[in-house]
C-alpha cells in the first residue's frame, strides 16, 4: 500500500548571525544551511496495517508524513502510495488519503460542524448514499451527536479532533495518515478514538500510519512500529519482538505479609521499598520472574506479586541509546 | 464550471462564518465609513483652501476617490483576505489546502470573505452619485458599459497586485510589510490625480506597480481630463488587469512549488 | 516616569541591540520600509507642489517650508505611526493571555513598556527616518535649523514621543479590559490621522475644527515640532508650544498611572 525507498528530504535553514554587528550583516545578507529532515528511510507498509511511527521531536516524522500526503516534494528517493506517487499526482492522492494534524483542524471554525462536512461532501464529490450512510455510522462512534451542530471554535480539543477525524475519512479514504492525533486530548476522548480507529481499520480495511508520543496509541492500535531518530530509520518490526530485544530490563513487585529488611538477590537489583513491598529490576536474559520468587519466597513469606514489562518510552529510549 | 459552483459553496459557508459576529458587521462597516470620511475631509480641506489640484476640482476628485473606493469594495469584500497568507505559512494551516483535491488557490479564495469591502462599496455609491450630479455626466451607453468594465478591471488590478504582493511570502517570510507598503501607497496614489506627481512617478505608477489604471486613467478618459486629448493607452485599463492577473497566476503557482519543495 | 529597580544604562542598551537584531532578521521588510519611507517623501512633496501651482499664497507658508513641513510628517509617522505602539504588544499578550507575566515582573510595567518602545524607536530613527531624510535633504533641498530652532526641534520630538507613547500606552491598558479594543484602535488612528497635522497642516483647517484641534492632545504628535522645524513657532510662541506639549505629558502621565493602577487590580482579581 505504502512504500518508501531511499527517501531523503533536505530542508534549506536561514542562519541567523552572531557576533559583532550581526544585525548589520543581517541586512545584506544571509547564510542557509541545509539540514537532512530525512535521511535514507526505506519502509513499506501493507493494505490493512496500523503502523505507530515514533521518535522524538524534530525526528523527521512530520517531514515524512507530509511527503506521504503529496505537501512536500521529496529531495531524492521513492515513495508511492497505492502505485500513486503523492507529490507528482497530488490531486489522484489526495482522493485516496486521509490525513489529520492533531495540533490544528482542517475544520471550517466558525460554522456548524455539520457545514464542514456539507463542504467536504462537495469538495470530495461524495455520493449523498456513502456521505448519509458514513455520517449516520461515525457520528454516534464518536459521540458527536451533541456537537454537530456547534462551531469548531466552541469544542473541547477532545471534540475537536474526534471532528477532524470524523472528517478525513467521510470521503472513504484507503489510507488515513493521522499526525499526533491524541496530543493532549482527554482519556474519555482518548478511548472514543481507539475504538472508532481499530473497528473502521477492521470494517473497512483502511491501511493507517500514526505518528504519535503516547505510548498509549500504540499499545492499543498498532501491531507494527517504525521508530526514526535525526531522519534515521532505527528499528522497523512488530511491537512484540520490539520489547524483547530492548525492553530488556523488566522488574517484579513482591508484597510480603509483614515489613522485611533490605536484602540481596543474585541476578536482581533492589531499586526500591515501600512498607511490605520491595521492587527488583533484573535482565531478561539472566533471570526470570518465576526463579526469583522461588528464591525470595524460600526466606520470606510472600502475599502477592506483580511483573513489571518496560513501558515503550523507556524501550526507545535504549533503543536510541543503543545506536 | 465544477470549479465556480464549488467556490460558491465556499463563499457560502464563509457568509455563514461571518453571521456569527453580527456586531462586528455593523462596527466594520461604520469603521469604514468613518475612515472614508476622514480621508475625504482632508483632500476637502486641501481643496477649500487651493481651489484646484493639478486642474481637478473638489467634484472631479471626488470622482476619482469613487471610482477607486467602487473597485477596492468589489476587491475587498472577495480578496481581503488575501494578506492571511503569511500567517497560514507560518503556522503551516496552508497545509490543509495541499491534502484535499482542490486547487490550493480556490481553497485559499473561499476561506473568506470580508463586510469592509461593504462600507468602502457604499462609499464608492455614494461619492459617485453626489461627484456625478455636481460635474454633471451625460454618458452613452457605451460609456457606461466603460465604466463598469474598468470599475471590475481596477477591482482585478488590485487583486494581482496584493496576490502578488502576499505571494512573497513563500520566499522570505514575514514580508506582508510589502503588502502593507502596497497598499499604503495605494491609498495615497489613488486620492490624488497621478498628474501631479512628476513624469518618473507617472512611469513607474503605469508601467511597473500600474495602479494609475484603478481609477486614473479611466477617470481621464471619462471626465476627459487629458490636455493633449486622450491617447489610446489610456483605455487600457482591462488589458493590464489581464496581464496583472496572468503575473499574480505565476507567481502565485511558482509559490505554491518552493513551499512544497522547501516546505517550512 | 518613576526608575525603577534594575534599569540602568546597559538595560537601555540591550533593548536597543535587541530591537534592531529583530528588525534585522526580516532583511526584505525592512528595505521595503525604507523604500516607501522615501517614496512617500517623494510623493507628498509633489502634492504641495501641485496645490501650489494653482494657488501660491493660500496657506501663509513659502512653498519650500510646506514641503519640508510635508517631508518630515512622513518621517515622523515612520516612528509615531500607532502601529509601531507599545498597545499592539499589550493587544498581543492579552490574547495569548501572557499578560500577567509581564504585569508581575519585578520592573515596573510602564517602564518596561516605555523601554521597549524607545528601543524600537530609537532602532527605526537610525535606520529608516535618517536615510531617508538625508536622501530627501539633497533632493527637496530641505531647510536646515539655526541652533535654537534645531534645539527647540529637539526638545519638541522628546516631548512628541512621549505624548504618543502615553496615548498607546493608554489604549494597552484599554485592552486589557475591553474586547472591542481594535474598534477603538481604530478610532484613535482616524482621530490622530485628521487632528494630528500629519497630513494636512492644522492651520488650513477651517478655524472651527482648528479650535478643536488646539484642544486635542493630538497635534503635539506632529503639527508642533513640525511646525517649530519650519519656523512657524519661534521664540515665545516655540516656548509656549513646548509648554503645551509638557502640560499634556503631565495630564496623560497621570491618566496612564491612575488606570494602570485601576486596570491591574482588575486583572489580577479576573486573573487570581
Amino acid at each position: 500500500m505504502i512504500e518508501v525507498s531511499h527517501l531523503v528530504k533536505e530542508f534549506k535553514i536561514p542562519v541567523q548571525k552572531k557576533g559583532r554587528f550581526a544585525a548589520v550583516r543581517n541586512l545584506f545578507s544571509s547564510e542557509h544551511t541545509i539540514k537532512r529532515a530525512v535521511d535514507d528511510i526505506t519502509f513499506s507498509v501493507d493494505d490493512g496495517e496500523i503502523v505507530g511511527f515514533i521518535g522524538k521531536n524534530g525526528a523527521g516524522k512530520s517531514t515524512t508524513i507530509k511527503m506521504l500526503s503529496g505537501i512536500l516534494q521529496p529531495t531524492s528517493g521513492n515513495v508511492t502510495v497505492d502505485g500513486i506517487k503523492p507529490f507528482e499526482q497530488r490531486m489522484e492522492n489526495a482522493k485516496q488519503i486521509g490525513v489529520v494534524f492533531g495540533q490544528k483542524t482542517q475544520l471550517w471554525w466558525d460554522v456548524p460542524l455539520i457545514e464542514s462536512y456539507r463542504l467536504l461532501k462537495e469538495i470530495y464529490k461524495i455520493e449523498d448514499g456513502t456521505y448519509r450512510k458514513n455520517l449516520d455510522r461515525y457520528i454516534p462512534m464518536l459521540d458527536l451527536e451533541e456537537v454537530i451542530n456547534k462551531p469548531v471554535r466552541q469544542m473541547s480539543l477532545g471534540q475537536r479532533v474526534k471532528a477532524d477525524i470524523c472528517a478525513a475519512l467521510l470521503h472513504d479514504p484507503k489510507i488515513l495518515f493521522l499526525d499526533e492525533p491524541t496530543i493532549g486530548v482527554d482519556v474519555v476522548s482518548k478511548k472514543y478514538l481507539h475504538d472508532f480507529i481499530s473497528e473502521i481499520n477492521r470494517e473497512k480495511g483502511t491501511t493507517v500510519l500514526l505518528t504519535t508520543h503516547d505510548m498509549g496509541d500504540i499499545e492499543k492500535l498498532c501491531s507494527r512500529v517504525v521508530v526514526i531518530d535525526s531522519g534515521h530509520l532505527m528499528y522497523d518490526g512488530d511491537l512484540e519482538s520490539m520489547v524483547q530485544k530492548f525492553g530488556v530490563i523488566r522488574s517484579l513487585m513482591i508484597e510480603f505479609d509483614e515489613p522485611v529488611g533490605d536484602f540481596q538477590v543474585e541476578n536482581a537489583k533492589l531499586t526500591r521499598s515501600e512498607g511490605n513491598r520491595k521492587w527488583f529490576s533484573f535482565h531478561r536474559s539472566e533471570a526470570t520472574p518465576m526463579e526469583l520468587i522461588r528464591s525470595i519466597g524460600d526466606k520470606y513469606p510472600v502475599h502477592d506479586i506483580e511483573i513489571i514489562e518496560p513501558d515503550i518510552e523507556e524501550i526507545v529510549r535504549k533503543l536510541y541509546e543503543s545506536k | 464550471m465544477w470549479n465556480i459552483r464549488l467556490y460558491g459553496h465556499f463563499l457560502r459557508v464563509a457568509i455563514l462564518g461571518k453571521a456569527q459576529y453580527k456586531a462586528d458587521f455593523f462596527v466594520g462597516i461604520i469603521s469604514v465609513l468613518i475612515l472614508n470620511a476622514v480621508n475625504l475631509s482632508l483632500i476637502g480641506i486641501l481643496v477649500y483652501n487651493f481651489n484646484t489640484l493639478g486642474n481637478w476640482n473638489i467634484w472631479d476628485l471626488l470622482f476619482l476617490y469613487s471610482f477607486w473606493m467602487l473597485s477596492r469594495g468589489i476587491y475587498g469584500v472577495f480578496f481581503w483576505h488575501l494578506s492571511d497568507l503569511e500567517e497560514m505559512i507560518v503556522g503551516g494551516t496552508l497545509d490543509a489546502y495541499l491534502i484535499r483535491p482542490v486547487s490550493p488557490f480556490l481553497q485559499f479564495i473561499g476561506k473568506d470573505i470580508s463586510y469592509t469591502g461593504v462600507g468602502d462599496f457604499l462609499v464608492g455609491v455614494l461619492g459617485f452619485i453626489l461627484a456625478a450630479a455636481q460635474i454633471g455626466i451625460h454618458w452613452n451607453m457605451g460609456q457606461w458599459a466603460y465604466f463598469v468594465i474598468c470599475v471590475l478591471s481596477g477591482a482585478l488590478i488590485q487583486v494581482a497586485i496584493n496576490l502578488i504582493g502576499a505571494s512573497l511570502c513563500f520566499w522570505t517570510t514575514r514580508s506582508n510589510a510589502a503588502m502593507n507598503i502596497a497598499e499604503r501607497f495605494t491609498v495615497l496614489m489613488q486620492q490624488y490625480p497621478v498628474n501631479i506627481f512628476g513624469k518618473y512617478f507617472q512611469i513607474f505608477v503605469t508601467c511597473f506597480l500600474p495602479v494609475a489604471f484603478i481609477n486614473y486613467y479611466p477617470s481621464v478618459v471619462l471626465l476627459g481630463k487629458a490636455a493633449g486629448g486622450i491617447k489610446m493607452w489610456q483605455y487600457f485599463a482591462p488589458f493590464v488587469a489581464i496581464i496583472m492577473l496572468a503575473i499574480a497566476a505565476v507567481v502565485w503557482t511558482k509559490g505554491i512549488k518552493r513551499y512544497t519543495g522547501t516546505g517550512n | 516616569m518613576r526608575a525603577s529597580r534594575g534599569i540602568s544604562i546597559h538595560t537601555g542598551m540591550a533593548f536597543l541591540r535587541n530591537e534592531f537584531y529583530n528588525m534585522s532578521i526580516y532583511r526584505v521588510s525592512f528595505w521595503i520600509n525604507l523604500f516607501y519611507t522615501f517614496l512617500m517623501m517623494y510623493s507628498v512633496g509633489y502634492v504641495w507642489r501641485a496645490l501650489y501651482a494653482a494657488n501660491p499664497n493660500v496657506s501663509g507658508v513659502p512653498l519650500p517650508q510646506m514641503i519640508s513641513y510635508a517631508v518630515l510628517g512622513v518621517a515622523l509617522e515612520a516612528i509615531l505611526h500607532p502601529r509601531n505602539g507599545p498597545q499592539i504588544y499589550i493587544m498581543e499578550q492579552v490574547r495569548k493571555g501572557t499578560i500577567e507575566m509581564d504585569i508581575m515582573k519585578p520592573i515596573d510595567f510602564q517602564f518596561y513598556m516605555f523601554a521597549k518602545n524607545m528601543g524600537s524607536i530609537a532602532v527605526r530613527f537610525l535606520f529608516l527616518v535618517l536615510p531617508s531624510l538625508i536622501v530627501a535633504f539633497f533632493l527637496f533641498s530641505l531647510k536646515l535649523l539655526d541652533l535654537s530652532a534645531l534645539f527647540g526641534f529637539l526638545c519638541s520630538l522628546v516631548f512628541s514621543i512621549i505624548v504618543s507613547f502615553f496615548l498607546n500606552f493608554i489604549l494597552g491598558l484599554l485592552s486589557m479590559i475591553t474586547m472591542n479594543i481594535r474598534n477603538i484602535n481604530w478610532g484613535y488612528n482616524a482621530l490622530l490621522r485628521f487632528f494630528s497635522g500629519q497630513m494636512v497642516p492644522l492651520w488650513i483647517f477651517p478655524s472651527a475644527l482648528g479650535v478643536i484641534s488646539d484642544f486635542l492632545p493630538f497635534r503635539c504628535i506632529y503639527a508642533i515640532p513640525m511646525s517649530i522645524y519650519i519656523g512657524n513657532y519661534a521664540g515665545m510662541d516655540m516656548l509656549r508650544e513646548l509648554g503645551v506639549q509638557f502640560t499634556w505629558i503631565f495630564v496623560l502621565g497621570l491618566l496612564s498611572r491612575l488606570l494602570m493602577k485601576r486596570v491591574f487590580a482588575r486583572v489580577m482579581i479576573q486573573g487570581g
